[in-house]
């Protein structure tokens, strides 16, 4: 039903969007839009605003769902899945806000999707206080949620989305509202998801030298379509991109 | 002072009850946002499966009470289930709806008239204690409520289904995003709070033996108003409220002179109107708990 591998060759599992279009009443919103992600790397997905960036991550993580294309993960058709079925099946995302659970301890709230998708009430917990280690949240693992510091609740999102061992994470603007200090923790935060985690990152942020630090390789969007795909050096070269950014006063013109 | 102590015990004895039958309503609001009407009527259920079980041993009624509150709970999860996206107001009217209709049922089979349910109703019997009469049901009601509140409590702050409840009920969305199973915490919201109808149905069989088809329609109306003046939002602050209205009918109809009893109600829900003038959130939430769910 499904062929595995295209441009890369093998049958590396990925989490892969094909041919993706999605249409808004007659406006394109994503024009045979095609991205695939393997777990061990971080790609980057930029664009101007409007590029289509977010209904591009709704339909992966199934909060929309395409016009035409189809979204598969590890050869499996997912396309029609709800968001809560790709989440047990190795899909996690985190948001822009925090979502965090309130009223619920920093540990809880990560054990709360280790317990969701399986784990034994004690293997939730230890791994909950593995997750507070490595992200520096064990001084705070008993307090409530709600009195997290914003950064800290950013971190907290990361953490729930990795308690739920994910084999692929979709992060939507993990460096807004954090301050330029702050930048280089989120950095090897990333960098550790991927290399001890062993989780494929797709990282949408503004941010373009957050991008162009962490990224493997980086996607590019103009008006719904792909204008450029590569390595960040490959992209940062690329004249389409400069002209999108720079054409249309985007972020991240510093690096046109 | 005798008298004091007195209504303070029976006050603690009708709060429980309506401490439980707060948490029943509270367990579901908190995982699916539906304020179920209809819970007085598992409540009934669970009355009149006692007095259809008049003949079987007491171990056997309570099981089968229980039985037949969980069953109809459940039913009543299925039936809501389409609800899950729909607005309050709808929510509410349905419940109104089956509430009613699981009443009329009851008045096709038993007819208005009510019958003796005949359930321990030795416990009615009073000890003396320092010149205060106790009767063996207040006793028992105030030990029972007490341990179904402490094991529900120890339930979702210990185990690992409490723990998802607690979280769906922070926030359902992101709950099922990271893989919670929405039906699964529902359903077992539903089963806790018919285990919970079938106690405070068998508490209150000793003390008002008459099954009628309203029998639990008038414990879940105050036991709403005091979840609701506690504030909805949060099961403790439910549960106390729950308490507080039980405890205050007790205190206000032993305060009151005799022949101003008949305004008992109204005096009740004065205060109420007042208290959410004063506090819109209810008694024991504080203000920016609202802001906090959104």
């Amino acid at each position: 039903m499904t062929s595995s591998g295209t441009e890369t060759g093998g049958p590396q599992p990925a989490l892969r969007a094909t041919g993706i279009r999605r249409h808004f009443e007659g406006v394109h919103a994503l024009n045979d839009v095609t991205l695939e992600l393997h777990r061990h790397e971080v790609v980057g997905l930029i664009g101007p605003n409007g590029a289509g960036k977010t209904t591009l991550v709704n339909i992966m993580t199934g909060f929309d769902f395409p016009s035409a294309g189809s979204v598969e993960l590890e050869g499996t058709d997912i396309t029609g899945w709800t968001p809560h079925r790709r989440g047990r099946a190795g899909l996690a995302r985190t948001f822009q806000a925090a979502h965090s659970f309130a009223r619920l301890t920093v540990r809880e709230n990560i054990e709360v999707g280790a317990l969701a998708c399986g784990a034994r009430p004690r293997d939730a917990t230890s791994r909950a206080d593995e997750l507070l280690g490595v992200l520096g949240l064990t001084a705070h693992a008993d307090t409530p949620a709600a009195f997290l510091p914003q950064g800290e609740e950013r971190k907290l999102g990361v953490a729930r989305a990795l308690g739920t061992r994910p084999r692929f994470l979709l992060m939507d603007e993990p460096a807004a509202g954090l301050n330029e200090a702050e930048v280089p923790d989120l950095v090897s935060l990333i960098r550790s998801v991927r290399n001890e985690h062993e989780v494929g990152v797709l990282l949408i942020d503004h941010n373009v030298s957050l991008i162009m630090e962490v990224c493997d390789r980086i996607h590019v969007l103009d008006q719904g379509r792909t204008i450029a795909t590569g390595s960040p050096e490959e992209i940062r070269v690329n004249l389409d991109v400069t002209t999108a950014y720079l054409g249309r006063g985007g972020a991240g013109g510093s690096h046109g | 002072m005798t008298d004091l102590i007195q209504s303070l015990v029976d006050g603690v004895a009708l709060g429980s009850l309506y401490a439980l039958a707060a948490l029943g309503i509270g367990l579901v609001f908190g995982v699916m946002r539906l304020i179920n009407f209809a819970y007085g009527e598992v409540i009934t259920a669970a009355a009149y499966t006692l007095l259809l079980t008049k003949d079987l041993n007491v171990g056997l009624r309570i099981l089968l009470a229980v039985a037949v509150a969980v069953a109809l709970s459940l039913v009543m999860e299925f039936v809501f289930r389409p609800l899950r996206v729909a607005t309050p107001a709808t929510m509410l009217i349905t419940t109104f709806a089956v509430s009613f209709l699981l009443q009329n049922v009851a008045v096709l089979w038993f007819g208005t008239q009510g019958e003796s349910i005949g359930f321990l109703s030795d416990l009615n019997r009073a000890f003396e204690i320092g010149g205060i009469r106790i009767r063996w049901i207040t006793l028992v009601s105030i030990l029972v409520g007490g341990a179904f509140l402490a094991a529900i409590a120890y339930l979702l702050d210990r185990t690992d289904i409490g723990l998802q409840m607690r979280a769906a009920a922070s926030d359902f969305t992101t709950a099922r995003l990271l893989g919670v199973r929405a039906t699964r915490v529902i359903i077992f919201a539903f089963i806790l709070s018919g285990v919970l109808a079938a106690v405070v149905a068998m508490m209150l069989a000793v003390q008002r033996p008459l099954a009628t088809p309203t029998f639990g329609f008038f414990v879940v109306i105050p036991a709403l108003v005091g979840v609701v003046v506690g504030g909805l939002d949060r099961l403790l602050s439910a549960t106390i409220g729950g308490f507080v209205i039980g405890f205050a009918t007790v205190m206000l109809s032993d305060l009151l002179p005799s022949q101003s009893r008949v305004f008992l109600n109204s005096v009740l829900f004065g205060l109420v109107i007042v208290v959410l003038l004063v506090k819109p959130n209810g008694l024991f939430l504080r203000g920016a708990a609202t802001a906090e769910r959104l």
